[in-house]
């Protein structure tokens, strides 16, 4: 017995990939309901996708929601999901412009190969706002003389309301942007202010 | 960064050369110093604060009280007063609470998470992965328990391959659970090693084979260490490269009927290594009277890319020279100016493994590494001699080493600061927090002043990803302070320790060198003269420090061979370096508290009050030592 399972583990190792668990299709996500009080909002999200809050933090910076994060795939990089209320009085932005300006800006350096798409309206939940996608990168492993450029994709939605704002934010590495963009697109369908 | 050496060095020499010098006059029985009595019940009880603080973080590691009481100086100089023992006692517990919710906030992906767990040794919340899952449910509710149930290398998120390679070793799954995270983690890290140590002897030429290496590279990274990450990424760039240019080159000889470049292809496509493979496809290039930049900076240096001592040592001159004039106009720069009207500019080159550049507080040299600056001049198809002769290829690695020289000059502020304030220097996540900020800010500021640096930063980008990083970097700066700093924390400093976490450990190791000699020296009371001689009289005079280390068997066996004078040097260094680390602490606490709030502050400017409510306006960050 031991001898055969010795076997197979060498055949695993042989061949590591069949070992990582594959992401599963959007057809075939399952989402449950977030409803976060503190942040004013629910929203449906992916099952099975870690979920990371710091309410010390929040009640610092004024900036409340979930940061989720999903399944890596060929690589280091998971797709993430957040979902952000900007309280007046936030430590970020003092208003949903004041934060468009500063992310549409090019940088004082703009990054070469970075893309930032014109804004364009938007709205979710009868609230009415801006959109756009910026195409950037990822350095793997940081600070190396032989650090990998990943690209990567990320989509912003700023939704103004009567105070303070909510920033919604996909991001994921470009090559599998498209596979996990329904997850995005079901937290704003479902999105609702508290 | 400061070189790996001196997170060896928690004890600073001067400390426990005083407290070695100062033992002779000094004797104390087989429990130490005498203890000053203990409050009686009835008046600990009336002190609510004291229960409060007690129950809050003694028994409970809550990491929100335990800020409280970091913060308030106050209490913490009365309890010291009235009960230094219970004092000690809180502001350990205190200092692991705070540092463990900030390791847990600060990782959302499990792999980073990991390594800084991986660096928590002395942790007692760690010490049960159950423990710790308790304590993140109790304290943390938003630290979700399958990314910390992944981190601890819970057996349920362990790929095939590792699950294989463990039950081989015969473990299984109830084995598994009933294991410490640090037993679990070393059994991982062999796994990924081995990984990675077969990785790195393969030479691929295909498209292919370079894309089953770069699976296995993906599924062994969450178990590396942070140095054998960027091995392997180095290691990767020169075989993608060599990949890439065996088809490019495929294609161009396509047609052509030189047997030379043939023949030089066929070795290039044969050749047992990656380094061999890039020697073969760079002399193609030069055979087409072609330039493949990747190929250039990922080849073996040419003999003429080479340093020798004369030449490092012309370099050196030539940068702690351009260095001065470059600083000018920004805050970072300012400050290190002043620095350096007191202090002493040296700048050298020299092959420090993979790190780009570090402080070296033995010789108190900015090093910047050679094999960056070789790469620069591969890049660029120059030599050393051109570098030290042209200076236009010298200005250019000047302007592009500039941010990382001013980051390892922070790290020479922050060393002599912590002189000047008679604390140990420790080197802790924060220092490099407030390094990394002030390197960002500073190419924030220099690219709005100072044309060249900005054509440099535009232009490099496409040569260097190091460049595109540091731009990147400043971006994220001033696009979101806070979310810079978490950033820095949980992908470019992982393994290392916070500030808490740094007094903590420390606190620890003391105790344990202090429980450790006192034990020995109870030993040997109970030993005959004549065997107790040979240790009075002999025996060696170190004295060994407990690093870190996951099992002090180890330490208590080379306390057998210490002389007993100088292990009682040695109880009285550890208990006073217990004793001092509040203190050490504080001044470490206000500097962080002090750099956060003057980054905050230039980039609120920079940005032309668009910021958010400002949590600042307090005077700028103390310099450093004058000498």
């Amino acid at each position: 017995m031991r001898a055969a399972s010795v076997c197979v583990a060498a055949a695993l190792l042989a061949c590591p990939s069949m070992g990582t668990a594959k992401p599963a299709k959007e057809k075939k996500m399952a989402y449950t309901s977030l409803d976060l009080k503190q942040g004013l909002f629910r929203c449906d999200i992916p099952a099975g996708w870690g979920q990371a809050r710091d309410e010390r933090e929040e009640a610092r910076t004024k900036v409340q929601g979930v940061h989720l994060i999903g399944p890596k795939e060929k690589g280091p990089l998971a797709p993430t999901l957040s979902l952000r209320y900007f309280a007046s009085g936030n430590t970020v932005a003092q208003t949903a412009d004041a934060y468009l300006k500063r992310q549409l800006e090019p940088g004082l350096v703009p990054l070469k190969g970075e893309k930032t798409s014109e804004p364009k309206k938007a709205s979710a939940a009868g609230l009415a706002g801006f959109s756009f996608v910026r195409d950037t990168f990822e350095f793997i492993p940081p600070r190396s003389m032989d650090t990998k450029r990943i690209p990567v994709r990320e989509e912003y939605v700023i939704l103004e309301r009567k105070e303070g704002f909510f920033v919604l934010l996909f991001k994921a590495p470009s090559a599998s942007f498209k596979r996990w963009r329904p997850a995005f697109q079901r937290a704003l369908d479902t999105f609702q202010p508290l | 960064m400061f070189p790996d050496y001196t997170i060896s060095m928690p004890v600073p020499p001067i400390l426990l050369g005083a407290c070695l010098a100062l033992f002779s006059s000094l004797s104390y029985g087989e429990d130490g110093p005498k203890k000053p009595p203990e409050k009686p019940a009835a008046e600990e009880a009336a002190d609510p604060q004291l229960a409060g603080y007690e129950r809050d973080i003694g028994t409970d590691f809550n990491p929100a009280v335990a800020e409280e009481f970091l913060r308030d100086t106050a209490f913490q100089e009365r309890l010291k007063k009235s009960d230094p023992a219970k004092y000690q006692r809180l502001f350990k517990a205190a200092t692991e609470a705070k540092d463990m919710e900030t390791v847990l906030k600060a990782y959302d992906d499990p792999s980073k998470l990991r390594l800084a767990l991986a660096s928590h040794t002395r942790s007692q919340l760690l010490s049960d992965p159950a423990k710790l899952k308790e304590w993140a449910r109790q304290n943390m509710p938003g630290v979700d328990p399958a990314a910390l149930e992944e981190a601890l290398w819970g057996w349920g998120h362990l790929s095939f391959s590792q699950q294989a390679y463990l039950s081989m070793k015969g473990f299984d799954q109830d084995k598994w659970e009933k294991m410490g995270f640090f037993e679990r983690d070393k059994l991982v890290l062999d796994w990924g090693t081995g990984l990675m140590d077969g990785l790195m002897q393969k030479a691929p030429k295909t498209k292919a084979q370079f894309e089953e290496m770069d699976k296995i590279r993906w599924e062994a990274w969450g178990a590396l260490r942070v140095d054998q990450r960027r091995a392997l990424g180095e290691y990767m760039k020169k075989a993608d490269t060599a990949v890439q240019s065996i088809a490019e080159v495929e294609k161009k000889l396509k047609a052509s009927k030189d047997p030379k470049l043939k023949a030089m292809l066929a070795s290039a496509k044969s050749a047992g290594s990656v380094d061999a493979t890039l020697t073969h496809l760079s002399g193609i290039y030069d055979g087409l009277g072609m330039t493949n930049t990747a190929v250039a900076v990922n080849r073996p240096a040419h003999a003429d890319e080479q340093f020798n001592e004369g030449a490092r040592s012309a370099l050196s001159s030539m940068f702690a020279t351009d260095f001065r004039k470059r600083l000018e106009g920004t805050t970072a720069g300012d400050a290190a100016l002043a620095f350096y009207e007191k202090n002493p500019l040296q700048i050298a080159v020299r092959d420090i493994g993979t790190p780009l550049a570090h402080y070296d507080p033995g010789t108190k040299e900015l090093v910047l590494n050679e094999k960056y600056v070789r790469k620069y001049l591969q890049a660029s198809g120059k030599t050393v001699g051109d570098l030290l002769t042209d200076k236009k290829v010298f200005d250019g690695l000047a302007m592009e080493a500039l941010p990382t020289l001013l980051h390892e000059s922070v790290h020479q502020q922050q060393h002599a600061w912590a002189l000047q304030q008679k604390v140990p220097v420790w080197f802790h996540q924060d220092m490099e927090v407030e390094a990394m900020s002030m390197e960002s800010l500073f190419i924030l500021e220099k690219a709005r002043s100072d044309p060249a640096f900005k054509k440099m930063l535009d232009e490099g980008q496409a040569r260097s990803t190091l460049i595109s990083e540091s731009v990147a970097l400043s971006n994220s700066l001033y696009r979101d302070v806070d979310a810079f700093r978490s950033m820095i924390r949980a992908d470019y400093y992982p393994a290392l320790h916070t500030l808490e976490g740094r007094s903590y450990h420390d606190s620890a190791n003391a105790e344990t060198v202090a429980g450790l000699v006192k034990a020995e020296l109870a030993r040997r009371d109970g030993l005959s003269a004549s065997a107790r001689r040979p240790l009075d009289e002999g025996g060696s005079m170190e004295s060994p420090w407990f690093y870190n280390q996951t099992d002090p068997e180890a330490y208590r066996k080379s306390l057998e061979g210490i002389n007993t004078a100088a292990l009682r040097g040695l109880l009285i260094g550890a208990q006073g370096y217990g004793g001092a680390i509040p203190g050490y602490y504080q001044p470490n606490l206000q500097r962080r508290d002090a750099s956060e709030r003057l980054v905050d502050k230039r980039i609120q400017e920079i940005r032309g009050g668009t910021g958010g409510a400002s949590r600042l306006r307090e005077p700028p960050l103390p310099p450093g030592g004058g000498g």
